[in-house]
């Protein structure tokens, strides 16, 4: 079983919203987008009920829910072996779920099977209400029956989910602030579970540690120094009470219970001393509470059982590394996977298919596959660099809340590649470029397909900026860009004859004995003039050597620096179409002005 | 699938032997986890009664669900709304019974339907299969496609003129697993077995020990008699039943609850068992609410009401709608449906006052049994023939020891059903 879509309404963030899930997906978006949104809506559906926390008012859209709001999901639930409603009477009978028929092709859910294609399916809903004279948040969920309104806390008596198929379901969640040094303990239900799954009770060594702590060999009570006073306090009892029960001091209650309780998780590396999982590093204890997890997946998926897994940023605590195998072992022992990442390495991994973009404009909440299908193996050879080669650098770029498509991958780099000491540099106050860095994400454009990436783009991000050059070409993509009639769409332009280089000349241009630096690095360079520079920049495109000299050289001129930051300011304000000295807007294009 | 059908008259055993066929048929192939038996009924007295006898099947031990076919029928509707949505039908409200009946059968038409029924309901049990409509018949002729269904009928005792020829047992006649019983087991009453058979044969009755017909034209006169009968009763359980309140029989009812006859017997206050219509319309006649009333104004409006427990439960309507909607209006409307669904969901809940004597019409007497009744015959009894004396068979049929009929017209002891 897997969740087909979810539907969202009225739900912290997301005043509306529908998402449509694969097998793996992997969620990517903005701070404040929904992401834990997603999952904690999940977590609702079909999460056991511990996993569920209290609801508040600011749970609700706009945190003051009037008594007729609702907060209202659905998830529909597919993937049932055979596709046969009677081969699964605990989903699909009188009391439980009414079968329902799901076209993967359009998202549809429809009552009757009238396309083989189409796949069995239930759909599960939650609703909430905020109920002013208790001040609580009454909760149902139920099996949605239909799309007609249906409220459970006014007219309708729905038909509650039971607890039995919630567990059948199997759903797990990590979340982001995770507690995991009690996880392998007894107090912790998952290690019960596991155990109870995949092992037996330790009996024989609890039973011997119980004894052991019964009759210790060293008794407290007998230490010369404390048996003064328990020798005293036994005389005293004597004298109230017949039959005097002796004092002893006993490490646990010396049940087994006792014992199971007061196990505590440790580590030893080495032949070192073993120290407890407490104060071990993070990144151990959440990857043993991790491997735990996906044993007890593993053992359900053995059982024939579902096992769905949430998990909030692999990434933390976790190396690069660690990260991937981690997210690779959880999808492979897993029906299905929800995973939120801040990470483009994480999300870059995964099928592009399957990561989806969020985006949350004014409260609607939608999702877009990276990419819709799999690039075909006739595919242009930028877009295999592009979406391929450069995946990463990609999502990294569309993760920012503008995303900057310029003419060609030496723009990319030039662009980063001077932002990155700038902001190393960046003071308290005065210089904003840093905001450019925050704010805007350049991707490594192939085969200057400005154009074909910003129609791409428009799909997954909310915005897209464009740059071009000043010269036919650029004058030809903005016309295009233009075309396209989406007003999303920002186009910034270099002025007439402006190259990015030309626009570095600017820079440099602010203190041109700064030039003089250039050549320690760059022999070529001795002695050349500011027209050289710009004109050598333009023969050696994507010459990170020389990117980085340059870069340096600007970093350490004030004068300079001041410029580059006021480039980059400009174009974050151009970005998200507010006007400045440097950036006009003219025909619709942002040109700059240097 | 199988369907077993049990026919007799009134006494017959048939509610037994559906009880019987139900513990063998569950001890053969007993239910799966989850699996219950799901039994029909047409009213919700005949449903409460239904459910003690379910209670004492063996092996049963509570796996089965007792509602009426109404209440079934709107939780199909309910559920696969979207299916019958795009069937096109249109989805009744929840107080139009009949319209609700209708779109059910439409569903159940469709296999799917029925098997997602069947997975928990592997068998139907139904009671008084005379009294289905078309398209309640429709209903459980698509359950019983994949349903064990246990069905018992006496075409005698349908009331419904409109069902004549009986559609139900049309279809029940034809079934090969059909047995016939003949032998009552109710009463051993040797007058009152005899009218019965002659009120199904069309033949005169005749009065013995244990059936008496008097002829009473002034209720004064009919409750005077009622009282001295009720006096020589003791206290043993008694039961008025009329085929029509009005007049006559109200009149007859009113004299004796309030009245004591020339011999110092009486009064005996006798109770009205009053039909979910007449309790509606007595509650509404009580409430005078402002048209769009708020929940503040109805919930003053409510205390005029007698019914402690109606009012009870409107207050709890009222508050949720204050909880759930923003500033809710209560319209008569709304108002009027709310106390229908209420009415009807009492009588499905709560078992009727067991205490005193009641008064009854013959349809709320159905499928129920008193050790002595008497029966009301006033000059206006509508229907032909036929109808007449189905109407004074179920009448009559309800006593275990003892039963008076009181005739208002002297004539009418020489007419059907009488003669």
């Amino acid at each position: 079983m897997r969740v087909a879509d979810l539907s969202i309404k009225n739900y912290r963030g997301v005043r509306n919203g529908h998402l449509r899930f694969k097998s793996h997906v992997v969620l990517v978006g903005g701070n404040n987008t929904g992401k834990t949104t997603v999952i904690e809506a999940l977590t609702l559906l079909l999460g056991r009920d511990r996993l569920i926390r209290d609801l508040t008012e600011h749970d609700f859209f706009g945190s003051d829910p009037q008594p007729a709001d609702r907060m209202h999901l659905v998830a529909t639930i597919t993937d049932f072996d055979g596709e046969d409603p009677n081969a699964h009477p605990d989903w699909f009978r009188d009391g439980r779920a009414v079968p329902k028929w799901w076209d993967e092709k359009t998202g549809m859910v429809n009552a009757t099977q009238t396309n083989a294609s189409w796949r069995l399916c239930c759909q599960i809903g939650v609703q909430a209400y905020f109920d002013r004279p208790s001040l609580t948040v009454e909760v149902v969920r139920y099996f949605h029956d239909h799309d007609e309104l249906i409220d459970p806390f006014d007219e309708d008596t729905p038909v509650g989910v039971p607890p039995k198929l919630i567990q059948q379901f199997g759903f797990f969640l990590v979340r982001a602030s995770r507690t995991w040094d009690r996880v392998l303990s007894w107090g912790s239900e998952l290690f019960r579970r596991t155990l109870q799954a995949a092992a037996a009770q330790p009996s024989g060594a609890i039973l011997a540690q119980r004894d052991r702590l019964r009759a210790p060999e060293r008794a407290i009570e007998d230490d010369p120094h404390i048996a003064p006073l328990i020798n005293s306090v036994n005389d005293e009892v004597a004298r109230c009470i017949a039959g005097s029960p002796k004092l002893t001091l006993r490490v646990t209650n010396t049940d087994s219970r006792s014992v199971l309780d007061a196990v505590s998780p440790h580590y030893t590396v080495g032949a070192g001393m073993s120290v407890p999982a407490a104060r071990q590093g993070s990144g151990l204890i959440s990857l043993q509470g991790l491997f735990l997890l996906l044993e007890l997946g593993r053992l359900r998926s053995e059982a024939g059982e579902g096992f769905t897994m949430a998990l909030e940023e692999p990434e933390l605590h976790l190396p690069p590394a660690t990260q991937q195998q981690l997210v690779l072992r959880v999808q492979a022992l897993s029906s299905q996977t929800f995973i939120t990442t801040h990470s483009p390495t994480i999300a870059a991994m995964a099928d592009p298919t399957s990561v989806l973009m969020l985006r949350n404009v004014d409260g609607t909440l939608t999702a877009a596959p990276f990419l819709t299908e799999k690039l075909a193996n006739n595919a242009a050879s930028w877009q295999r660099k592009f979406y391929q080669h450069s995946r990463a650098e990609v999502i990294d770029a569309l993760m920012h809340a503008t995303v900057l498509i310029p003419e060609g991958r030496s723009d990319h780099l030039l662009l980063k590649t001077i932002l990155r000491p700038l902001m190393l540099r960046q003071e308290w106050d005065g210089e904003h470029a840093y905001s450019f860095g925050l704010d805007v994400g350049v991707v490594p454009t192939e085969d200057a397909k400005v154009l074909e990436i910003a129609r791409d783009f428009l799909r997954i991000h909310p915005r897209v900026c464009c740059l071009v050059d000043g010269d036919r070409e650029g004058h030809r993509y903005s016309r295009e860009l233009l075309d396209l009639n989406q007003p999303v769409i920002t186009v910034l332009r270099w002025p007439d004859g402006y190259e990015i280089e030309d626009v570095i000349g600017w820079i440099l241009q602010a203190d041109v004995t700064s030039i003089v630096g250039l050549s320690s690095d760059i022999p070529a360079l001795d002695g050349a003039d500011l027209a050289g520079v710009i004109s050598h920049m333009k023969a050696k495109k994507c010459d990170v050597v020389l990117y980085e000299a340059v870069a340096e050289v600007i970093s350490e001129n004030q004068a300079c620096r001041e410029r580059a930051s006021e480039l980059f300011q400009a174009m974050t304000s151009a970005c998200t179409g507010v006007a400045s000295a440097r950036y006009v807007m003219i025909n619709q294009v942002w040109i700059f002005q240097p | 699938m199988t369907i077993t059908v049990f026919s007799g008259g009134a006494g017959c055993g048939k509610t037994y032997q559906l009880m019987y066929k139900l513990a063998e048929t569950i001890a053969a192939t007993p239910p799966k986890a989850g699996q219950k038996v799901l039994a029909l009924t047409f009213m919700h007295g005949a449903r409460r009664r239904l459910d003690e006898q379910l209670a004492a099947v063996p092996g049963l031990a509570r796996r089965y669900e007792c509602t009426t076919l109404d209440s079934f029928a709107s939780r199909i509707v309910r559920r696969w709304q979207s299916l019958a949505i795009q069937l096109g039908a249109r989805v009744p409200a929840e107080t139009e019974y009949d319209d609700m009946v209708a779109v059910a059968a439409i569903l159940l038409a469709n296999r799917e339907v029925v098997l997602w029924v069947k997975t928990s309901f592997p068998i139907l049990v139904l009671d008084e299969a005379q009294d289905l409509t078309r398209s309640r018949l429709a209903i459980v002729q698509s359950l019983a496609t994949e349903l064990t269904s246990l069905i018992a009928a006496d075409e005698f005792q349908c009331l419904e003129p409109a069902l004549r020829p009986n559609p139900a047992w049309e279809w029940l006649k034809e079934q090969k697993d059909h047995i016939a019983l003949d032998k009552p087991l109710r009463t051993s009453v040797s007058a009152l077995l005899d009218a019965a058979s002659a009120l199904r044969s069309g033949l005169r009755i005749q009065t013995g020990r244990g059936f008496s017909i008097s002829c009473t034209p002034k209720p004064p006169m009919a409750g005077g008699f009622l009282n001295t009968y009720i006096a020589g009763l003791k206290g043993r359980g008694l039961a008025v039943i009329t085929p029509t309140f009005k007049n006559y029989s109200d009149s007859v009812v009113a004299w004796t609850s309030t009245r004591s006859n020339a011999r110092g017997l009486g009064p005996y206050p006798i109770k009205w068992e009053q039909s979910e219509t007449r309790m509606v319309e007595e509650a509404l006649a009580a409430i005078t609410l402002p048209n769009n009333a708020t929940p503040a104004q109805a919930r003053h409006a409510l205390s005029a009401v007698g019914d402690i427990a109606l009012s009870r439960d409107l207050m709890t309507w009222f508050d949720r709608l204050a909880r759930t909607r923003n500033a809710p209006v209560i319209t008569k409307e709304a108002l009027e449906e709310r106390i229908q669904i209420i009415c009807a969901n009492r009588r499905r809940f709560q078992p009727p006052l067991a205490r005193g004597i009641k008064a009854m019409s013959v349809h709320g007497a159905k499928n129920r049994e008193f050790e002595n009744v008497v029966v009301l015959w006033p000059a206006a009894v509508t229907g032909d023939d036929d109808q007449k004396r189905r109407l004074l068979y179920n009448a009559i049929t309800r006593a275990k020891s003892e039963c008076l009929v009181l005739v208002q017209l002297q004539k009418h002891l020489n007419e059907p059903p009488f003669a």
